[in-house]
């Protein structure tokens, strides 16, 4: 059972319009529905869970602002925002990275985070570096490959959902996930030993 | 390929009896290099899952939805029309550097082209990049006015060729005459001094081609500019207020390096086909092949017309005879070439199914006999008495 149930098409189609004519209430149920799985993608990838949250808050200013542009499939409307959404969190992943190489900050680690509200305090700290490890291999992987991951095992999805979700079968999310977790194993072999 | 498919599989259930509680040593194969492959990748989900141990706080949604209200109470920015494209700024970069590059490109292809010199390869981009102006021309007289200096360019570039290479640029002689005649058909839009002034300059420029055969050396290349040179003289005429005559046909362009042969063709034509440019002169004399046979008859001193056939239903080119008289001509399935009479009387022309013309009076009395296959009565040539139209 996923921690988050799917987005549905009746919902984006729904909340979609409203969003574009700029109603708070839909904008802020649009995030509801995107902002924990946007969160744990962001977290994959940068390792930095304050940094994420902001980042997370960034990808939603950017959906208002171009909201009006995205032109819904109706083949497969949830799935099309999906794809846009992620699109945009990509891009504004990349644009971060690139303005990191040209004005490298020192001390990345010094920013404090908030973590989650029950988890253990104790393991807080090596969770810190186990992620941002983690996504220096994330890195690694193909985007497909990474979206998978973080769909079964940060949202715990089923294979039906995640291919769903990302519009593809199961058979290839299968392989995806096989060939993630056999690169993300070398790397983890690597960096142990 | 089959191995990593079992392994897929293997590694699918494993995790999905990992997800329902049940132990990882029950789960994994017997073989022992596949059970470690296994329990490697099961730990690598193990850390990917520890993702899901951070979620945002309350005060972190809080402050992401104040700010989302904060960005919707803001006047919304009208987005560019490519945002849908949602293309990053490097992308949008590189885009700019390509289009300057071949912006760069296409205005140095250009300049290139334009300062082509007649017989080099970018000489026919010049040619094109020179006739654009006159498209925008709506005017006829402009339009007239701007065809007549791209004749007069031509006939520079046809002096200026000759005298450096002793050959004639086919693409210049071509232009030239497709300039001419777009003039004399402008002028005929036109009325009154204007069109005169078309059909006076269209002449001037016949006569300096005519001067320009008479310098060149070779009788076969002096024959094929002469040609030209006569039928920008009837375009003359044609450009004449008054001149109640049809548009004169011109000789057949040069292919410009097609190579086809023609029937009839000697192969010093053929030569010429191919490479686009007639030979230049024989320094020993002994000249090339003699020119490509027509249908038109050759005069004999005396003016006196004999009738030919055609061969292979080509058309017809006027060529000069002496007393400078212009040969009737004929095509089989009765096509005509319109053609004008002194006095300014029009001829009939010829309809497809070969019916036959009727004979006309020509200057001096000579030809115009009528012969089966529908021969015209002779147009006028340079010399050939008054014009028509004229008293």
């Amino acid at each position: 059972m996923a921690m988050h149930s799917p987005v549905s098409d009746q919902q984006i189609t729904t909340l979609l319009p409203r969003c574009q004519q700029r109603e708070p209430v839909a904008v802020e149920a649009l995030y509801d529905l995107y902002a924990d799985r946007m969160y744990h993608y962001i977290l994959a990838r940068t390792g930095d869970p304050d940094g994420a949250a902001d980042l997370t808050t960034e990808v939603f200013l950017r959906v208002i602002k171009r909201i009006d542009s995205f032109r819904l499939n109706r083949q497969r409307p949830a799935a099309s925002f999906s794809d846009w959404i992620y699109c945009i969190a990509r891009n504004l992943l990349n644009d971060r990275y690139r303005t990191a190489k040209r004005h490298p900050q020192v001390g990345l680690d010094a920013a404090a985070f908030i973590p989650a509200s029950d988890a253990d305090p104790g393991e807080v700290v090596p969770h810190k570096e186990t992620m941002r490890e983690l996504a220096h291999m994330m890195e690694q992987l193909s985007e497909s490959q990474r979206l998978v991951l973080i769909g079964k095992f940060g949202e715990d999805m089923s294979n039906a959902e995640v291919a769903a979700w990302l519009g593809k079968s199961e058979g290839a999310v299968k392989s995806l996930q096989h060939r993630a977790l056999s690169t993300l194993s070398r790397l983890l072999a690597h960096q142990d030993g | 390929m089959v191995r990593m498919m079992n392994e897929s599989i293997l590694l699918d259930e494993c995790l999905e009896r990992v997800a329902s509680g049940l132990p990882v040593a029950d789960c994994l194969p017997k073989d022992a290099e596949l059970a470690y492959r296994i329990s490697a990748m099961l730990y690598a989900a193990a850390q990917v899952r520890l993702v899901s141990d951070f979620s945002l706080s309350a005060p972190q949604r809080l402050r992401a939805k104040v700010t989302l209200r904060n960005a919707l109470a803001e006047p919304a920015t009208r987005q560019p029309w490519w945002a849908f494209l949602n293309i990053s700024s490097r992308t949008r970069g590189l885009a700019t550097a390509v289009v300057l590059i071949l912006l760069l490109a296409s205005l140095f292809t250009t300049t290139v082209a334009v300062a082509g010199q007649p017989g080099e390869l970018v000489y026919g981009i010049r040619i094109a990049a020179e006739r654009i102006p006159t498209w925008w021309q709506r005017d006829a007289v402009d339009r007239a006015e701007a065809e007549l200096a791209l004749v007069d360019r031509r006939l520079v570039d046809l002096v200026t060729y000759y005298e450096a290479t002793g050959r004639v640029e086919a693409r210049a002689m071509n232009a030239a005459m497709n300039s001419a005649q777009e003039a004399a058909h402008q002028a005929q839009r036109v009325a009154g001094e204007a069109r005169a002034g078309v059909a006076t300059r269209l002449a001037a420029q016949a006569q300096t081609m005519t001067q320009f055969a008479e310098q060149v050396a070779s009788p076969e290349l002096a024959a094929y500019v002469r040609t030209r040179a006569r039928w920008m003289h009837q375009l003359g005429v044609y450009a004449q207020p008054g001149t109640p005559i049809p548009q004169p046909t011109p000789p057949q362009p040069t292919p410009g390096g097609l190579g086809l042969p023609q029937e009839g063709e000697s192969q010093q034509e053929r030569q010429w086909n191919r490479n686009g440019t007639p030979p230049a002169a024989d320094p020993h004399g002994q000249g090339p092949a003699p020119a490509r046979p027509t249908a038109l008859p050759v005069g004999t001193p005396g003016g006196q017309q004999q009738p030919a056939g055609t061969p292979g239903g080509q058309q017809q080119q006027p060529t000069a005879t002496p007393g400078g008289q212009q040969q009737p001509t004929a095509t089989p399935g009765g096509q005509q070439q319109p053609t004008a009479t002194p006095g300014g009387q029009q001829q009939p022309t010829g309809t497809p199914g070969g019916q036959q013309q009727q004979p006309t009076a020509t200057p001096g009395g000579l030809g115009g006999a009528a012969t089966p296959g529908g021969q015209n009565g002779p147009p006028p040539g340079p010399g050939s008495g008054p014009p028509p139209g004229r008293p």
